[in-house]
């Protein structure tokens, strides 16, 4: 495989869209270097590093126990690290984590408790409301039917969250990450649990809040990643990335024993003949994450041909 | 029958009678609101724990010669503020802990109860309740804390809801989760310590608990879920203190039985209508 060939080419092409997007936005959406985790005495992180700009789209595969969602929690501030750190916008994540939206792995808590719709999704305006009492404004109220509006659960505001299907339940969820206008969406598989049909209008969601935020999410569902994710992650303990358009199926299997239904799908055929312009660099890279500069080679490179897709 | 209503129409003159009936509707609207955190969050075995440390504070007021309630006060919102502290521990370790300060409260009551020289006056009445003993003070300091409830309730609202529906996301949204969840675990307390009076320690999750938990069939909105815990804990305790003064039998055990009884009717009505 090759690996540490990275053309001269390659590396100014990275070194120009670095520096371009330095002038947008000088500090990443989210930064994380060395972040190491454990839980009751297992490594369930190690030493990962990531660097996200803002805008980017970010798939997050991984086997099960691979430590996907305490990554996203890590990122939340939910957990705190053992070693190492996770900055929002250069700040700690008790700081900025208002900006971000978050949903949770399905099913992780009470879907019975006696809420409406509409009430579960305010609740996702409270990090922008201050004073004792956190009082929903108006313009709470008016940012919460826009976002039922956008996951097209309007007509269930004011029903009970308990008697909504799965599918509904989980729209729902969405909707109370997007309410308050998050510049960082954590997605935690937003996926399973939901038909085909629903499916695909979740993949034109996703792509349309692609356009509007950063997105980061876990999911083992290809339809997703071939809705225009910027870079895949593996993470196992370990992370792995890699540039999206030249995951191969080999890769996966071999080198980071990521899940089986990830080949059945069939991802082999996303490699890089219709990037003609990336002959110069390497079939795939992936690396241990040690290095930040060749990291960012290999995110700017990929936004970079992303971008023209 | 025409005697049993005059008797009870009578019964109001007595001034006893008033204050049984004030305290149960004090109780019940306490326990409207803190049932339903206590049934939606599940924490009927951790309420269970609280109320019978309790027991722990009346022995030690009775040992050392103050008021058995101003003990069990102490105990159950030093309880409370434990639980709070340690509820991140394992889930399974945490039950554990609630069963042993159950006992543990319960223990050191009966120790104590026996080592404090000569008779213990109305120690039956603490653990089975008895509302037609309530003094004029006690429903003074009954109104005050209920007020405090319902203030506190109304303020943090939207904190309590947040937190008790998504404790995480509710964290994300900068809320600090732990003091509101320690603000309704004391809160508890305070319910469980108003509830001695009226139903007595062994009862008091009963009616903490089954008002809510019928209320939770017929309604899917928390605040709406304090209104109707709290209109049927008042039906409850009132039924249950006019039949205990008529029949003259003990008033905690009957409020219960009534409530019980009217829970599996609700669940039956429910079950019922469904098909
Ligand atoms: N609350 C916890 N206490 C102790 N260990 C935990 C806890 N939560 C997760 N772990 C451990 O951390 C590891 C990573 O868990 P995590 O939930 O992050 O995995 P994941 O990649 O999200 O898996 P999945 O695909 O099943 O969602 C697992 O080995 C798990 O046993
Ligand atoms: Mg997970």
């Amino acid at each position: 495989m090759p690996q540490e060939k990275s053309g001269t080419e390659y590396d100014d092409a990275a070194r120009n869209s670095r520096q371009s997007r330095q002038n947008i936005a000088s500090v990443p959406a989210i930064e994380i270097k060395d972040l190491t985790i454990h839980r009751e005495g297992q490594t369930v992180l190690d030493k990962v590093s990531l660097k996200i700009e803002e805008g980017q789209s970010y798939a997050i595969i991984g086997p099960n126990g691979g430590g996907k969602t305490t990554l996203l929690k890590s990122i939340l501030g939910l957990i705190k690290p053992d070693s190492g750190f996770v900055k929002i916008y250069g700040e700690s994540p008790a700081v900025n984590r208002y900006m971000l939206g978050y949903v949770p792995q399905f099913h992780t808590f009470d879907f019975s408790y006696p809420i409406s719709v509409r009430d579960m999704v305010l609740t996702g305006r409270l990090g922008h409301i201050k004073g004792i009492r956190r009082r929903y404004s108006d313009e709470d109220r008016r940012c919460a039917e826009e976002a039922m509006k956008t996951l097209g659960i309007l007509h269930l505001a004011d029903r009970t969250l308990s008697d909504l299907s799965g599918g509904e339940q989980q729209r729902a969820i969405i909707a109370r990450a997007i309410v308050g206008n998050p510049k960082v969406l954590l997605l935690d598989e937003p996926t399973v649990y939901v038909d085909s049909p629903t499916e695909e209008k979740f993949h034109d969601i996703l792509v349309e809040l692609h356009k509007k935020m950063t997105v980061i999410m876990v999911t083992h569902d290809i339809g997703v990643i071939s809705s225009g994710v910027d870079v895949i992650a593996c993470l196992n303990v370990k992370m792995f990335t890699h540039y999206s358009a030249e995951i191969t199926s080999d890769m996966i299997l071999n080198t980071y024993k990521c899940p089986v239904d990830l080949i059945a799908h069939g991802l082999a055929h996303r490699v890089l003949h219709d990037h003609s312009a990336l002959e110069s660099v390497p079939e795939h890279e992936h690396e241990e994450d040690t290095e930040i500069s060749d990291r960012d080679k290999i995110r700017c490179g990929c936004t970079e041909h992303g971008g023209g897709q | 029958m025409i005697d049993v209503i005059a008797e009870l129409i009578s019964a109001f003159g007595y001034e006893f009678f008033r204050n049984a009936l004030l305290a149960g509707i004090l109780a019940s609207t306490a326990c409207g609101i803190i049932g339903s955190f206590v049934v939606i969050k599940r924490m009927v075995s951790l309420t269970g724990g609280i109320s019978h440390a309790a027991f722990g504070g009346v022995g030690l007021g009775y040992f050392l010669g103050f008021s058995p309630i101003l003990g069990a006060t102490v105990f159950c919102v030093a309880t409370a503020a434990i639980i709070a502290k340690l509820r991140h521990i394992a889930h399974q370790h945490l039950d554990t802990l609630v069963g042993a300060i159950w006992a543990a409260g319960m223990a050191i009551g009966i120790l104590l109860v026996y080592l404090t020289p000569g008779f213990a006056p109305d120690l039956y009445g603490y653990l089975f309740g008895n509302i037609l003993l309530v003094p004029s003070s006690e429903i003074f300091f009954m109104g005050a804390l209920l007020a405090a409830i319902i203030a506190i309730t109304a303020i943090f609202y939207n904190q309590l809801l947040a937190v008790t529906f998504d404790e995480e996301y509710a964290t994300v949204m900068n809320i600090a989760s732990d003091k509101i969840i320690a603000l309704l675990l004391i809160m508890t307390a305070v319910t469980i310590v108003m509830l001695i009076q009226v139903v007595g320690i062994i009862l008091t999750i009963a009616l903490l608990t089954l008002p809510a938990a019928i209320a939770r069939e017929f309604t899917g909105r928390l605040d709406r879920m304090f209104y109707l815990s709290t209109i049927l804990g008042i039906a409850f305790t009132t039924c249950g203190i006019f039949l205990s003064y008529t029949l003259d039998v003990p008033s905690g055990a009957t409020i219960i039985l009534i409530g019980a009884a009217a829970y599996i009717i609700a669940l039956c009505a429910k079950t019922f209508c469904r098909r």
